[in-house]
């Protein structure tokens, strides 16, 4: 079931219904709510929802027994240690196993060995079609944020398994985030939800802002554009420069619209549930640095790792050396997180370089200015544009999912023979109010948002379904995916 | 809690509208041309009760989304056949009376009333435009089956041996495809006009599978799609045998036979496939209609035409469905086809012939019983 369908707005609609209902029935409200979300989860791949709730189970038997061990260190390490175990080995298996036996295999090859390892996918002889369970890397980076607080004593263990389910499965959230810390859902689990008019309102105004993030940029510039250009290195190839070069950067505004469109819609579909969850994206191309760029572009992610990794390596607090290791393999391990295949360890990579490169430079920079960094519109500008050609270059070897389509994308832009092809009006369109999302100020996007709050609820309601066929009107005929699902 | 605050005004409002909206494009003349809806067997299914003049011929689709009559259980000494297709089948350039499961029909009845003794034949067309072999036999095991026909008339192209394009199967945004039917997206689609390339796309899939077949006929690949094909008519002639049935294929002839004779001997392969079947008398014994030689015959002069002008079978193709007033064409007149693959009217009407002469001389029981 995907948010940008009817059969999601009537199931959005009937857990509205029923939520409500149940409004001062706390345990029936969130059992309805869990068979709600276990129900989402197996309409998109019902193979795997034993796998969320190993890992639910996992988490909160970790969590209790963390608390339940109290003074004893050794303990409380041992069950942090299952957590992370049970988690990473349940996400390395069906993630990366596939991809480790294969190189293993390339490996051994190359040595003169006849190898012959066992596979997982169907693509290699496997029993698996689709091997990795959707949205495991986020419900899995969200049961683990959990149980490292709770070792933490950030955060107290929930004491209700019914509670840590949902909290695990919620549907808004569960295939592509945002990646919610414990402490931020479960205090809104324990309290009795109040029905505000205007969280209708909000929620309704963000669900519609997503779906037109995914449906009006996202797809249209996919299906013609974007997935035109990528399809393979032939493809590549034959574009010649102007038309490769206005791909890539109709994919940075896909690839944004896709998954901020699905943030959106999640973020939107929780509020009409009476829930807050934080924000994922925040105009990304506009950042004028690197660091900025990563609390813009997928925050839950980019602050998990922050808080969970780069915080554990030591983070800046152990030298200048040791900042910059950190920077490198945060950013490393961020790029693999994404998927398993050799174009995200090189997405990851090219990011690490920079990553270290503009710390660096900024530190020296620092140390010899006394402290102080020059700041102007030019160098604004200029960050910008750096920071926003540093993505889009990397979205080449995220894009690209072979080494042959990476040396067509290198090759292609020696080609300058060919002229842009006519495209769809729709293209433009969509690249169009890209850009104009991106330079809209933020506050009279909530004048905006505010405005239609502020609306008579039939004439919101009106509001939506005229939205509704302007989005249908533009997006393409074929029902496409959310990219991040992969993930 | 109270209905009226469930039944929010936004969501009545939100539905008027839609409502409002599908009214008024419904009264403005959209959502009753032909069109498709996703479907989990098919992939895609023509929807029903749709009619559209399409080039002269006047396309009508029945309740079960077929281009036929409403069903009638058949008359007691009829021959019951179902056909199965694809476009050439469908005869979208024609009235639906001479595409030839209509002329197999009429042919039935005039023979049946020269020779009394003579069964007549009940002909329904379950043809779809762009269905292949595993389309046409789930077609069969969903619509067709429980009517217990006596011959299931497969008629198939070489390359229908393919697989179903998944990408058709992802069409609509979700209730069942619901959407797709709708006054709303016929006219969304009509006026923003932007869903053509996808189509174009789809039929470069379509193309690419298609020329796999055409172009490398004893390939790697053709020769496994036409295993799989040959496992699943195995299993649809035991189904059909279970109800007393006859599994027949129509060996559909193409301008590339006539052109490149001998370039895959389709027909030959599926008169091996079918002597290789046991045989016995729940079983009986697949029958294949093969009209390439008639269709030869009648078109040689046409043939040596076409071949003197050094055209290929798709540019042979494009000179037919396309002919010039003054085009180089003497013999155009007596052409059975249309272009690459579909038929004339003529060759609606051969191929008619060639089928019911096949139906009697392989023993079908024709004869009132």
């Amino acid at each position: 079931m995907y948010f940008h369908t009817f059969t999601y707005a009537l199931f959005l609609w009937s857990a509205y219904v029923v939520f409500w209902a149940l409004r001062k029935r706390r345990s029936l409200r969130h059992a309805a709510l869990l068979v709600a979300s276990y129900w989402f989860y197996a309409g998109i791949d019902p193979r795997f929802v034993g796998l969320l709730a190993v890992s639910t189970l996992t988490d909160f038997v970790a969590g209790a027994g963390i608390a339940r061990a109290d003074a004893d260190e050794r303990a409380r390490k041992r069950y942090l240690w299952f957590s992370l175990a049970v988690n990473l080995g349940i996400l390395g298996f069906f993630k990366y196993y596939d991809f480790f036996a294969e190189n293993v295999e390339h490996a051994m090859r190359a040595l003169g060995a006849d190898a012959h390892l066992w596979y997982l996918g169907a693509e290699h002889g496997g029993p698996l079609r689709y091997v990795v369970p959707a949205g495991i890397s986020f419900y899995t980076f969200q049961t683990l944020s959990y149980t490292i607080d709770v070792y933490r004593r950030r955060v107290k263990p929930c004491e209700s398994l019914l509670d840590f389910a949902l909290y695990v499965s919620f549907f808004p959230q569960l295939i592509a985030g945002p990646i919610v810390r414990a402490r931020t859902f479960l205090p809104q689990l324990a309290a009795e939800p109040l029905r505000d008019d205007s969280d209708v309102g909000a929620g309704l105004f963000q669900i519609l802002q997503g779906l037109a993030k995914k449906l009006v940029i996202a797809d249209v510039l996919g299906a013609h554009l974007v997935d035109v250009v990528y399809r393979d290195a032939a493809s590549i190839q034959g574009a010649g420069a102007p038309l490769f070069a206005l791909a890539t950067y109709g994919f940075a505004l896909q690839i944004y619209g896709d998954f901020a469109g699905y943030s959106d819609i999640a973020i939107g579909s929780a509020r009409l549930l009476g829930f807050r969850l934080p924000k994922n994206f925040d105009a990304p191309y506009k950042s004028k640095s690197l660091e900025e760029f990563w609390s813009r572009w997928h925050i839950s992610m980019s602050l998990w790792f922050y808080h969970f990794l780069y915080d554990a390596l030591g983070a800046d607090r152990r030298g200048r050396a040791r900042t910059l290791a950190n920077l490198f393999a945060v950013h490393l391990l961020i790029g693999l997180w994404h998927g398993a295949g050799w174009n995200f360890v090189l997405w990851g990579l090219w990011f690490s370089v920079w990553m270290v490169a503009v710390r660096a430079f900024r530190m020296t920079a620092l140390r010899r200015s006394g402290g102080k960094m020059p700041a102007s519109p030019l160098t604004s500008a200029l960050g910008i544009l750096f920071t926003f050609h540093v993505a889009l270059l990397g979205g080449i070897l995220f894009r690209c999912t072979d080494a042959a389509s990476i040396r067509a994308s290198i090759a292609v832009l020696g080609d300058w023979s060919q002229g842009l092809p006519a495209l769809p009006w729709t293209v433009w369109l969509a690249i169009a109010i890209g850009v104009v999302s991106h330079a809209t100020p933020e506050r009279l996007d909530r004048a905006i948002g505010a405005r239609f709050v502020a609306l008579p609820r039939p004439v919101q309601g009106a509001a939506v379904a005229l939205c509704l066929y302007a989005f249908l009107a533009v997006t393409p005929d074929r029902l496409t995916t959310f990219v991040y699902f992969n993930f | 809690m109270k209905l009226a605050r469930i039944l929010a005004s936004r969501t009545v409002a939100c539905l008027l509208a839609l409502c409002a909206g599908e009214l008024a494009f419904d009264r403005a003349g959209f959502g009753t041309e032909l069109g498709y809806r996703p479907d989990d067997r098919l992939g895609v299914r023509m929807l029903a009760n749709r009619a559209q003049h399409q080039g002269g011929a006047y396309i009508r689709i029945n309740s079960e989304g077929y281009r036929e009559r409403e069903w009638q259980p058949p008359g007691p000494n009829e021959v019951r056949c179902a056909v199965v297709g694809n476009s050439v089948t469908f005869g979208g350039a024609h009235a639906v009376e001479f595409t030839w499961p209509r002329l197999l029909e009429r042919l039935s009845q005039v023979r049946a009333a020269q020779e009394p003794g003579t069964r007549s034949i009940s002909a329904r067309s379950y043809a779809v435009v762009g269905y292949r072999l595993e389309q046409m036999l789930r077609c069969f095991e969903d619509d067709v089956a429980a009517r217990q026909p006596d011959v299931l008339l497969v008629a198939l192209l070489p390359w229908d041996v393919a697989p179903i394009d998944p990408r058709r199967e992802a069409r609509g945004f979700g209730l069942g495809g619901a959407y797709v039917a709708t006054a709303t997206y016929d006219a969304l689609a009509r006026v923003a006009n932007v869903r053509h390339r996808l189509d174009d796309e789809l039929v470069r899939e379509w193309e690419f599978r298609r020329t796999t077949v055409a172009m490398d006929p004893h390939g790697e690949t053709a020769r496994s799609w036409r295993a799989a094909a040959a496992r699943r008519l195995a299993e649809v002639r035991a189904e059909l045998a279970r109800g007393g049935g006859r599994l027949a294929l129509v060996v559909l002839p193409t301008l590339k036979d006539l052109l490149e004779p001998g370039w895959f001997d389709h027909a030959g392969f599926w008169r091996d496939w079918a002597a290789s079947l046991p045989v016995s008398d729940d079983l009986p014994a697949p029958l294949v209609i093969d009209p390439l030689p008639v269709f030869a015959e009648r078109q040689r002069e046409l043939t040596d035409e076409l071949r003197s002008l050094g055209l290929d079978p798709i540019r042979a193709g494009g000179e037919l469905h396309n002919p010039k007033p003054d085009g180089p064409l003497r013999h155009l007149r007596q052409a059975l086809f249309l272009d690459l693959v579909h038929l004339t009217e003529r060759g609606h009407q051969e191929l008619a012939r060639q089928v019911y002469a096949a139906l009697r001389d392989a023993d079908v029981e024709l004869r009132v019983r």
